[in-house]
């Protein structure tokens, strides 16, 4: 028990930062919680302790690492090829449409159906069917169904580089889609963004071909691919089959890249959670006025101050990661800080999942139903193609009051699970039960610190 | 590369689809009031009342003509201030003794005191607050009870002083009820705030430039509108709308719809003029007074409504709760 000591304190000293109440996001409070909210992440923390040592007690071999991946029933047809071209022109169509209403359409966020889709529908809406159904976009992307109707040079992927242009592509993205205000005041501007992704990947498809740069450089397929990792559906040899939840992300593949991309996941979302409580909107404030006082417009500069945050997101979620592998090495086993790091990679998806699931659940659930009434007119010429042009977004259809405890339980349910497979990699990894619980001491640690910190930023967002 | 050019013919047809004409055609507001209970309905009959239907005052009193009636509602006023020597809006709701507002053909009558010569019938159509369901925050479509409607009256009052009005309803077996209140009226000499046919004060209103970046603080809306250009920049280079209001910190029931009215309107008319929507309170905070825009326009409520031609001059003033209706006759004085 003696590294549990570091650790711990780690995780003791991030429950702190808890705020004894919900902070205000904008206006909006939430209903007063029976039990204060610091009580909530210690239950959730002592979730992760006994979960901890249940998994220590209970899981003493390997079994996730193992593949159980079986064909279902109606898995052929699922996968067949007629099936994935009209899905594959499916997105296209999806594609053009948003482009068009993007440059024709009225409106700005919520009235256009191009923000509306892009933002909410399709970034946030397919993460949770990832990971219900599988790989979904593999079969939608409009890129990957253009790809194959053009020629291909099939020059070898550089093994350098990775995950790496996916990972700056998606940081690129939620640059796009937190600081830009695009979505917000310039639906044109954001799908010219599209389109110039669409010139660049169609270029690298037809340069490295279209599966190299779809499993490593496509920046939504890559990150859908990670969410779909956690289902049990997955696609292999023509044919749908199925596995255990979470069984797809032990076989995630070592391409450098990785770490960063997961990495950028998570810290652009503590980013934006953070961007809306009072601790940012100071250091903002400063940020701004710092350079408002050396000509800076006070827009441009607030747009430095977010891409300022958006970087440091990300970096203080890779140090504590690194804290905690830096920690997990100290144990012994002789393993490199590069294999520590690849090796439990994986487990942190879980928690990218449950950061945008608990973050952006109620954007999806309310503002998301706005596809509704844009679907029956999508470029505002006044049509009602499926009779619903005149529906609104019904804000009872998930009672508020019941946000936060759902938050809290995904929060915990991801984090339980991350816990699990950094378990499981743990006993390959070391091949010593004794020693690799050893080394999940601090992992508990890094589970705790992200569970405080995805409770802290849901505070600070206060819904 | 056939299927390709193929697939391109097919998207260009969409895009030719999404060119065609504009089929909107021009909606009801009554349309947008639920049905439950027959409100639509009743609505429906309050928004174009008559006259005629209301009785005359034959030189009776005020407080003679409120003992015909049948007592029990009560009035909310929407509008504060009232000016003499020509028309004046007056805008209101008539609540039941069950806290419901009471919908059907309505007037006003007015007089310096109960035992007064009344004044009137002043008609007072209906007029919708409820937008189409897209165009509802979050604070309108939570709303519990929300009100369908506002009644509003151009008034014209004899001189300035206090004045007891009475409104009536006429309900749908034919009878009359009625509901009282008190109002000031100002000379229109002492009204200090801007009129129709005044220049509008080139104020700066927030964007997102001068409040740094804070939507919070730029709009209280929820979603935030991106109706938050500044005043002073587009003031004389084409017509604006310039709403005063605050949709979080609104405090009667029937203030809040206003930005989702304006939101409504401007994808109908946002072509031809600016809608530019101010929020009222210095950081949001009812404590800290009006912010500065406000205090130019010499305002002492919220919200208000003043539509500039493109020459800056204003054509059309309103304040308090406003419907759909009287919004957008309001736009039409300037375009």
């Amino acid at each position: 028990m003696r590294k549990l000591a570091p650790a711990a304190a780690l995780a003791a000293g991030l429950l702190v930062l808890l705020p004894a109440a919900a902070e205000a996001h904008g206006l909006v409070q939430r209903p007063p919680l029976p039990i204060p909210q610091w009580l909530f992440a210690w239950a959730a923390a002592a979730v992760l302790v006994i979960s901890f040592f249940a998994l220590a007690v209970l899981w003493p071999t390997p079994r996730l690492e193992q593949d159980n991946w079986r064909p279902m029933p109606g898995g052929r047809l699922l996968a067949s090829r007629p099936l994935h071209i009209a899905l594959g022109g499916l997105g296209v169509f999806l594609f053009v449409v948003t482009i068009v209403a993007g440059y024709m359409g009225g409106g700005t966020a919520l009235d256009n159906w191009a923000p509306t889709f892009i933002l909410i529908t399709f970034w946030v809406g397919l993460v949770f069917a990832s990971i219900l159904f599988g790989d979904l976009f593999r079969a939608l992307s409009p890129w990957r169904a253009i790809g194959r109707l053009l020629p291909s040079l099939n020059r070898p992927y550089p093994e350098r580089l990775g995950r790496w242009p996916a990972a700056i592509g998606l940081f690129l993205f939620v640059w796009v889609e937190l600081v830009s205000g695009w979505g917000d005041s310039d639906p044109a501007l954001l799908v010219t963004a599209a389109l110039v992704y669409t010139v660049v990947t169609l270029a690298a498809q037809v340069y490295f071909g279209v599966d190299a740069w779809t499993r490593h450089g496509e920046t939504f397929s890559v990150y859908f691919n990670l969410f779909a990792r956690m289902s049990v559906f997955e696609t292999r040899n023509g044919v749908v089959g199925l596995r255990r939840p979470l069984g797809g992300l032990p076989g995630l593949d070592r391409a450098p890249g990785t770490v960063a991309f997961v990495m950028v996941m998570i810290g652009t979302v503590t980013f934006d959670g953070l961007s809306q409580g009072p601790i940012w909107r100071e250091l903002s404030t400063g940020v701004v006025d710092t350079l408002d006082g050396v000509g800076i417009g006070a827009v441009d500069a607030t747009k430095i101050a977010s891409t300022l945050g958006l970087l440091l997101g990300v970096l203080l979620v890779w140090g504590f990661y690194r804290l905690g592998i830096e920690g997990a090495r100290s144990v012994g086993g002789n393993l490199s800080l590069s294999r520590l790091e690849f090796g439990f990679i994986h487990s942190l998806v879980p928690i990218a999942a449950v950061y945008v699931a608990a973050h952006y659940l109620t954007l999806l659930v309310y503002e998301g139903q706005a596809i509704t009434y844009l679907a029956s007119d999508p470029f505002g010429r006044g049509w009602d193609l499926f009779g619903t042009v005149n529906w609104g977004i019904d804000y009872r259809v998930f009672p508020q009051e019941n946000t936060w405890y759902v938050q809290v339980a995904v929060v915990v349910i991801g984090h339980v699970a991350a816990l699990a497979l950094a378990h499981d990699r743990a006993l390959r990894l070391y091949g010593e039960a004794k020693l690799a619980v050893r080394s999940q001491y601090w992992m508990l640690g890094v589970m705790v610190g992200f569970t405080s910190l995805a409770l802290w930023l849901l505070a600070q967002a206060g819904n | 590369m056939p299927r390709f050019v193929a697939l391109l013919a097919a998207l260009l047809a969409l895009l030719i689809a999404a060119c065609g004409g504009d089929d909107a055609a021009p909606k009801d507001p009554v349309e947008n009031v639920p049905q439950e209970a027959g409100v639509r309905e009743q609505v429906k009959v309050a928004v174009s009342p008559e006259a005629s239907e209301f009785p005359s005052v034959d030189g009776k009193t005020l407080e003679e003509l409120a003992n015909e009636m049948t007592a029990g509602p009560s009035l909310g006023m929407a509008t504060s201030v009232f000016t003499a020597g020509g028309p004046t809006r007056m805008a209101f709701g008539v609540i039941g003794e069950d806290g419901s507002p009471v919908y059907g053909p309505t007037a006003v009558y007015v007089s310096s005191a109960p035992d007064q010569p009344a004044i009137g019938p002043f008609v007072a159509p209906a007029d919708v607050l409820l937008t189409d369901a897209r165009y509802r925050s979050k604070q309108a479509a939570t709303e519990e009870d929300p009100f369908a409607a506002i009644y509003a009256a151009q008034v014209e009052f004899p001189e300035r002083g206090q004045y007891d009005v009475l409104s009536v309803t006429k309900l749908p077996d034919g009878k009359f009820t009625g509901a009282t209140g008190q109002v000031q009226v100002s000379s229109q000499d002492a009204d200090p705030i801007p009129g129709v046919g005044d220049k509008a004060p080139k104020v700066k209103t927030d964007t997102l430039e001068s409040v740094k970046g804070d939507q919070a603080l730029l709009d209280t809306r929820e979603p935030p509108s991106d109706m938050h250009a500044n005043f002073a920049e587009v003031v004389g280079s084409k017509p604006i709308a310039l709403l005063f209001a605050t949709p979080q910190l609104c405090a009667s029931r029937v203030c809040g719809p206003v930005a989702d009215i304006a939101l409504q309107l401007k994808a109908k008319y946002g072509d031809q003029m600016e809608f530019i929507h101010q929020e009222v309170y210095v950081d949001n905070d009812v404590s800290q007074g009006l912010r500065e825009p406000l205090r130019q326009f010499n305002l002492p409520s919220e919200p208000w409504l003043f539509v500039v031609d493109k020459s800056g001059k204003i054509t059309a003033r309103l304040e308090g709760s406003i419907g759909v209706q009287q919004f957008e006759d309001a736009l039409k004085t300037a375009l």
